[in-house]
């Protein structure tokens, strides 16, 4: 199909290659942040979270936490996916209400009521952004499952409602 | 035939220069995307989120300024290839994740993004074919 060709290809993908690692090294250097290249994932997340000042709880804690009765779960996902399923006695607060108004939502806790914010998994920043969201307002004891609901279920933990 | 050759190695380079650069602008977003697929050890998910955009940048632009066409077309289609089968796993293993193919978290998989994907590797196959075909061709982006 193809006509033979006058020196091989595939030094152009050495050469191409190369500098692609060149090239994403200069700007992961340029980031404000730069990433690990050999990080491991979660545990990169898992930093974050406590980098920003947050307590952070494995599904294993928050377990034992859920028992214990010491925080509100606070489910920081969509309607219908709280409505689907969550740990049970959670109380829905949509992370879009960082751009809403927190107040309304905030109204309803003391300021220093424990809560525990959780999303969907561990790439999900709501629970985070949420959670940051009340300490700029004011509250103290603040905790995040950074695994979610998904490090939730694996772990055997609860769900309420849904099916 | 020969401007349907120079033709498709255009829009096939500039779309990738285009969905690397949205993703190199992202790269937190396009390592959510990667983890979430679940066919990468967790320790590469950031070594990935970096060099695969910028290997769709520097050889989009290969094929875009007509140089080291081979090895650029080489390497796109072959990612292409890869991504439809990824594509095709998670379907398959019923996974919710998004395509992440043109930066942020975009669209979730399905069948419309892996027709998308098949369109764009046949205006791929037909880049390869013209590199390879020999000639010139001076198009450039």
């Amino acid at each position: 199909m193809f006509q033979q060709a006058r020196r091989p290809w595939w030094p152009d993908v050495v050469v191409l290659t190369v500098i692609s690692i060149m090239a994403a090294w200069v700007v992961n250097v340029a980031r404000p942040q730069p990433l690990p290249w050999w990080g491991d994932y979660k545990a990169v997340k898992v930093q974050e979270a406590a980098r920003k000042g947050l307590e952070v709880l494995t599904p294993a804690q928050a377990m034992e936490a859920l028992k214990a009765g010491t925080w509100v779960f606070v489910d920081a996902r969509e309607p219908d996916e709280f409505a689907a399923g969550h740990i049970p006695g959670a109380v829905h607060i949509s992370a879009e209400a960082l751009l809403t108004g927190l107040d309304a939502a905030a109204q309803a806790f003391p300021k220093d009521k424990p809560l525990l914010f959780y999303c969907g998994g561990i790439s999900c920043p709501k629970s985070k952004d949420l959670a940051e969201g009340f300490k700029q307002m004011g509250f103290t004891a603040l905790a995040v499952m950074p695994e979610g609901m998904d490090g939730w279920i694996a772990a055997g933990g609860a769900v309420e409602g849904g099916n | 035939m020969r401007a349907v050759f120079t033709l498709s190695r255009l829009v096939f380079g500039a779309l990738f220069v285009y969905a690397g650069a949205e993703k190199v602008m992202d790269a937190q977003t396009f390592a959510a995307v990667i983890f979430n697929y679940q066919v990468l050890p967790a320790k590469m998910v950031y070594g990935a989120a970096m060099l695969l955009p910028a290997l769709e940048v520097v050889c989009g632009l290969a094929l875009c300024a007509g140089t080291l066409v081979r090895g650029a077309a080489v390497v796109l289609n072959v990612l292409m290839a890869v991504f439809m089968a990824l594509m095709g796993w998670v379907m398959a293993r019923g996974l919710d994740v998004t395509c992440g193919c043109f930066g942020g978290a975009g669209q979730a998989v399905s069948k419309e993004t892996l027709v998308r994907d098949a369109v764009i590797l046949f205006v791929g196959l037909v880049a390869l074919w013209g590199a390879f075909r020999g000639g010139e061709d001076s198009g450039r982006c």
